[in-house]
């Protein structure tokens, strides 16, 4: 079996499975041991021995590479962290389902898009990723840094689910349109596809038409004239390439969402029956495997954008007013979200809050050092 | 830090609880307990690298059942903040958390696994690092030591250090004793400054005294932390010299050996995870202290003309190009780093550039 970590010797591990006893005595000093509770407050504080499980991880049966790869890492890492104690069978599933059979303990982690999860939005808005949101660093900022987390888990406890970021999409596309687009005027009527219900509105509110074509259908849709443009599923180009070839101006920034999340949701039960040290084993896949999901698109689109440009995609920015106008609309529809819900309210200004904050900083690092340092691609 | 201070910190990073009970979590009676100290470069107790290394220690024990107990020590307990390298090259210690670009004297390549002039953000190393060939090479390059890289964190973009001189063009450099390490410090000393290397800890005193007249260290948070604007008028942005440190956790490749697969991954993972504290705990620190720099410290912040970045882009380019020259391994460390900085370019200018572009649009 292939093995996450780089630096592997190959041998056989010289620590042995422990002995009934030695479990015993781990139980013992493991219930001194406190519990993982501040990443899913009210958990069991007992700490259970390390013992072998099987688990069942379900991603959605769409075949995008770029979640695939993410999904197996997880699954790879988790195994030999755990020394093959925790070890994931990766079965997909339709992708209702995959959030569902978390939900009722039939899986014990699914592994997808959060926006996808159609059955709950109070769990989805600010940690799917919104129009004119947070990018990337953001996120994972607000979420470890800026008290995102705890909020996130407030709600998930309720849905008997713990969440982890395990990717995010960063900035992509704004989709892949049939025809250029010029001016504002000329998204008045359109009809795109688009994924995310609060991108829906805004595009709604600029004048154009919100499409919610199936996956399946997607490029059959733009084929036939049914829709003109859509938002791509994936960030990683490779996925996008029957996208890009029935709609070849590929539009950018991606102002619906500079960072839609992916995350494993972990059924809450399984959670529990995890010892510390396995919990902490999948909080640190999980984190790991974010970093390598963010990698992957920074190593990898740069050639695919080259290659699909030899086949004849344009990429093209959107224009500037049109942009402006899409991201105003933006916060009026991110502030109307939460305006009726105390609880919406209190995550929203929390992530506003940190997202002001950032821009500050932004202006003096990450900003300047896209303007004046970066290297371009010529030189 | 006070440990139950520690363990709240480091417990909001990545969502863990550590072990708050004074009894640690105990390994298997028959499996072995390795004991490993960590040495480091970093003060005792300093923000976010200093306790990113304790959060290392933290999570390797966690993650292994207890079966490895790390302790940690802060620069000069056990070896000085620049002897990190031989105490595990020389088995004093079998990790330490530092950063490649303070052991240039043992190789000049060494400084591109930290950070180069104008070279790569975070983003863009990271996947250098993992994605590319940058990690293997690393390991190549460490490996007649004993030592095995691991990345371990990633500052982000610094500033451009404490001036009490405008800098308005590049003759201003001229005469200035600066602290700046690495491959800025070349720079610098072609423009007419020159570079002085001095730890954290010393950095005030020597301000102070006129030891140095300038002085370069991280970013907002932990110059704040040195009191670097009680002598000094000028905050810099942006930070040429380092676009993004990396910081290294080095592992004694003979202690390594010794532990069994999963344990392997274990130290190997939680390097990263713990790395992504620095980068994540910098951002929001970063904010907080630089706003407190500008409306209760007074300090005034500048921007480095264009033109004096362009100057010293010049310089920095000829000082990288002669590092390359230096050896066969120097050459392909440069070839790969380079060519994965422009390969990435393109995705990277239609992605994140146009959202730093976007932000004052963003602001509510």
């Amino acid at each position: 079996m292939k093995t996450y970590c780089p630096l592997l010797i190959n041998k056989t591990p010289k620590y042995p499975t422990p002995s009934a006893a030695a479990r015993r005595h781990f139980l013992r000093a493991g219930a001194a041991v406190a519990s993982l509770s501040a990443l899913a407050p009210g958990l069991s504080s007992l700490a259970t021995p390390s013992s072998q499980q099987q688990l069942l991880l379900v991603p959605p049966a769409r075949h995008l590479s770029w979640l695939q790869r993410g999904a197996d890492f997880f699954s790879r890492l988790v195994g030999d962290l755990s020394g093959h104690n925790l070890q994931f069978s990766i079965q997909p599933r339709a992708l209702s389902e995959c959030f569902q059979q978390v939900v009722d303990g039939s899986a014990h982690a699914c592994f997808a898009y959060l926006r996808d999860w159609q059955a709950e939005p109070y769990a989805r808005n600010f940690f799917a990723g919104l129009p004119g949101g947070l990018n990337t660093p953001g996120v994972i900022g607000w979420l470890y840094e800026g008290g995102g987390l705890s909020l996130w888990h407030s709600v998930c406890e309720r849905l008997g689910v713990v969440p982890m970021l395990v990717g995010s999409s960063g900035m992509s596309l704004a989709g892949c349109f049939q025809s250029p687009v010029r001016s504002g005027d000329e998204i008045n009527g359109l009809k795109m596809r688009l994924l995310g219900q609060h991108a829906r509105r805004v595009w709604e509110q600029a004048g154009g038409i919100a499409v919610s074509a199936g996956e399946a259908e997607l490029v059959a849709a733009l084929h036939e004239q049914k829709i003109t443009a859509a938002e791509p599923l994936s960030p990683l180009l490779e996925d996008m390439q029957d996208l890009i070839a029935a709609a070849p101006y590929c539009y950018y920034p991606s102002w619906q969402s500079p960072a839609t999340t992916v995350v494993c949701l972990y059924n809450r039960q399984a959670y529990e029956n995890c010892s510390d040290d396995q919990r902490a084993i999948l909080i640190a896949a999980a984190r790991s495997t974010a970093e390598k999901m963010e990698r992957i698109l920074t190593a990898e689109n740069a050639a695919y954008m080259r290659k699909l440009q030899r086949q004849g995609a344009k990429f093209e920015r959107l224009p500037a007013a049109l942009l402006t106008k899409l991201l105003r609309l933006a916060q009026s529809v991110v502030a109307e979200m939460s305006r009726d819900d105390q609880w919406l309210t209190q995550v929203g200004d929390s992530y506003v809050d940190f997202q002001n904050q950032l821009l500050h900083l932004h202006r003096v690092t990450e900003s300047a050092y896209f303007q004046k340092m970066m290297l371009t691609e010529n030189g | 830090m006070k440990r139950r201070e520690f363990i709240a910190a480091t417990a909001a990073i990545a969502g863990l609880t550590a072990c708050g009970q004074d009894k640690p979590p105990q390994a298997p009676q028959s499996a072995p307990i390795y004991k490993w100290k960590m040495v480091t470069s970093w003060p005792k107790n300093f923000p976010v690298l200093g306790t990113a290394a304790e959060y290392l220690a933290e999570l390797i024990r966690i993650m292994s059942a207890g079966r490895i107990a790390v302790k940690v020590y802060a620069a000069g307990e056990l070896v000085p903040a620049f002897a990190c390298f031989d105490a595990v090259s020389e088995g004093v210690a079998e990790l330490a958390h530092s950063a490649s670009y303070y052991w240039k004297g043992k190789n000049p390549a060494f400084q591109f696994f930290s950070t180069v002039p104008f070279g790569m953000n975070a983003t863009q190393a990271t996947a250098w690092l993992h994605e590319a060939d940058g990690l293997d090479l690393w390991r190549e390059a460490y490996a007649a030591y004993g030592i095995i890289p691991m990345p371990a964190g990633n500052t982000g973009i610094q500033m451009g250090g404490w001036f009490n001189r405008e800098i308005k063009q590049l003759s201003d450099f001229k005469g200035l004793k600066i602290r700046i390490p690495g491959l800025g410090g070349d720079v610098v000393s072609r423009v007419g400054a020159t570079p002085v290397s001095l730890p954290g800890g010393d950095l005030l005193t020597s301000m102070q005294t006129g030891v140095i007249d300038a002085v370069e260290w991280v970013a907002p948070f932990p110059d704040l932390a040195f009191g670097l604007h009680k002598v000094a008028r000028y905050y810099y942005y942006p930070g040429w010299q380092e676009p993004g440190v990396q910081c290294e956790c080095m592992l004694s490749q003979r202690a390594f050996e010794q532990l069994p697969q999963d344990l392997q991954t274990v130290v190997y993972t939680a390097s990263h995870v713990a790395g992504q504290m620095i980068r994540f705990d910098f951002i929001k620190k970063n904010n907080q202290a630089l706003l407190a720099l500008q409306e209760q410290h007074g300090i005034i912040l500048k921007e480095f003309p264009d033109e004096v970045l362009a100057g010293l882009r010049v310089v920095a380019n000829d000082v990288i190009e002669e590092i390359a020259d230096h050896s066969e391994l120097a050459r392909r460390v440069y070839d790969s780093y380079m060519a994965f900085q422009r390969k990435t370019a393109a995705w990277q200018a239609i992605t994140e550039q146009v959202y730093y572009e976007m932000l004052p649009a963003l602001s509510h």
